[in-house]
């Protein structure tokens, strides 16, 4: 009897943490955004300091990074004057052809005031909330590529599912040989292309970028390049391991696609 | 009143050191524990009542910080506080290497519980993240524990906890 007596305390701890994992009430998780909403200035503070060092730091880099972008700016605009031209004409043939044009998106930027404070998700957490005209679902890029959804909004802060999560799947399609499989990502933070055909034709080096099946990723965002190529398991297709566009480790501005 | 003021302050002050690490120092993806570390070293200045609140407070901030399951922190670091109270009576406050090797098994115990969670909901292979992330997690949080146990013993003298 008295040690059972014992045991209470620890029996009820458990059967609260079970029935707290379980039941999930709303009521304990309504407060997990007024904890992050209440949070994200202080993180915000605490993040300047180490922002301000990083570009010190990094000038030097910077500026030989802006040399060659100056250059490369130089060339670009060349080449948009061209594409320019080209739009226009498409534009006029698609008018012609009756075709519907989506490409309405706005872009939000956001800062990234902090990550997943667990090992094997992979998410964000950024300082544009549902004040800001955020919400769920929203596609998250940078001027490289893919880089997640939206999965849960605040008043002033969201977080980001990255591609890379195991949670992850987007619908992509090989770029130079059209071949069209699911990105998933793995808990060590790699990406892989999935469900290709067996015969599919995909080689290192190729591009892979979201087929716009599923409607959540617009299509045409890179997602990635190809590093390897595989049998699934089964043997009845093809997958690919991927590496991103965009160095998802070192994420410190994101752009949100707003409808 | 002291007490629950430090109790309260060293688990925001980690919960934003956690959050700050990631964000800027997170080399091959691991982050240290640094809520477990702090759970494990108030639970030596309180008892079982104490620290169950102490853990639920740090598993549902760590939660709150995460887009995974909602409560997977909460019970890792509920279980944790009971296992903490059945074996800190075997050890010296003020003995390190034995705190650290504490700190080392509940880390290992909380990813294996969480581990357990994540898997009951995606599929993702137990071994390959028991490997990769579980253990690395554990020796990176064993690593860095004896500086955040400095730090905040520090404190803890310095408010006479």
């Amino acid at each position: 009897m008295l040690r059972y007596k014992r045991l209470l305390p620890y029996l009820s701890v458990i059967s609260l943490a079970i029935v707290l994992l379980l039941a999930r009430f709303p009521v304990v998780s309504s407060l997990k955004k007024p904890t992050v909403d209440g949070s994200k200035i202080f993180l915000k503070i605490l993040n300047y300091p180490f922002q301000e060092l990083k570009k010190i730091l990094f000038y030097h880099s910077a500026y030989n990074q802006n040399l060659a972008l100056r250059e490369e700016s130089a060339q670009l605009k060349n080449k948009l004057v061209e594409l320019e031209e080209l739009r226009q004409e498409n534009d006029r043939l698609k008018k012609l052809f009756n075709f519907k044009h989506d490409s309405n998106f706005t872009l939000i930027v956001s800062q990234v005031i902090g990550r997943d404070s667990v090992n094997w998700l992979a998410s964000l957490i950024i300082d544009k909330g549902k004040e800001n005209g955020v919400q769920n679902g929203m596609c998250v890029i940078t001027d490289a590529g893919l880089v997640g959804k939206i999965v849960e909004v605040g008043s002033f802060y969201s977080k980001v599912m990255l591609i890379n999560d195991p949670n992850s799947s987007v619908s992509s399609l090989i770029q130079r040989s059209r071949e069209q499989g699911i990105t998933s990502g793995t808990v060590t933070g790699e990406l892989r292309l999935h469900f290709l055909p067996v015969n599919s034709d995909v080689k290192v080096g190729d591009l892979a970028i979201t087929s716009g099946l599923g409607g959540v990723y617009p299509k045409g965002l890179v997602v990635g390049k190809v590093t390897e190529v595989g049998e699934e398991a089964d043997g009845l297709s093809k997958s690919c391991l991927l590496v991103p566009a965009v160095k998802l480790s070192r994420l410190e501005e994101v752009l949100i696609m707003v409808r | 009143m002291r007490r629950p003021v430090f109790f309260l302050a060293s688990i925001f002050g980690v919960l934003f050191l956690q959050i700050i690490f990631s964000n800027h120092f997170n080399p091959l993806r691991i982050q240290p524990n640094f809520l477990l570390v702090a759970v494990i070293f108030l639970s030596f200045y309180a008892d079982f009542k104490i620290n169950v609140a102490i853990a639920f407070l740090a598993g549902f901030l760590k939660d709150s910080f995460t887009a995974g399951i909602f409560g997977a922190n909460i019970f890792s670091f509920l279980i944790c506080a009971i296992i903490l109270d059945q074996y800190k009576r075997y050890i010296y406050r003020e003995d390190l290497y034995l705190k650290v090797i504490l700190v080392f098994v509940i880390t290992l115990v909380n990813g294996l519980l969480n581990l357990v969670i994540v898997i009951s909901s995606i599929s993702i292979p137990f071994w390959g993240s028991f490997l990769f992330i579980v253990l690395p997690e554990s020796f990176y949080t064993t690593l860095v524990a004896p500086a955040l146990f400095w730090i905040m013993r520090k404190c803890a003298l310095k408010y006479s906890i």
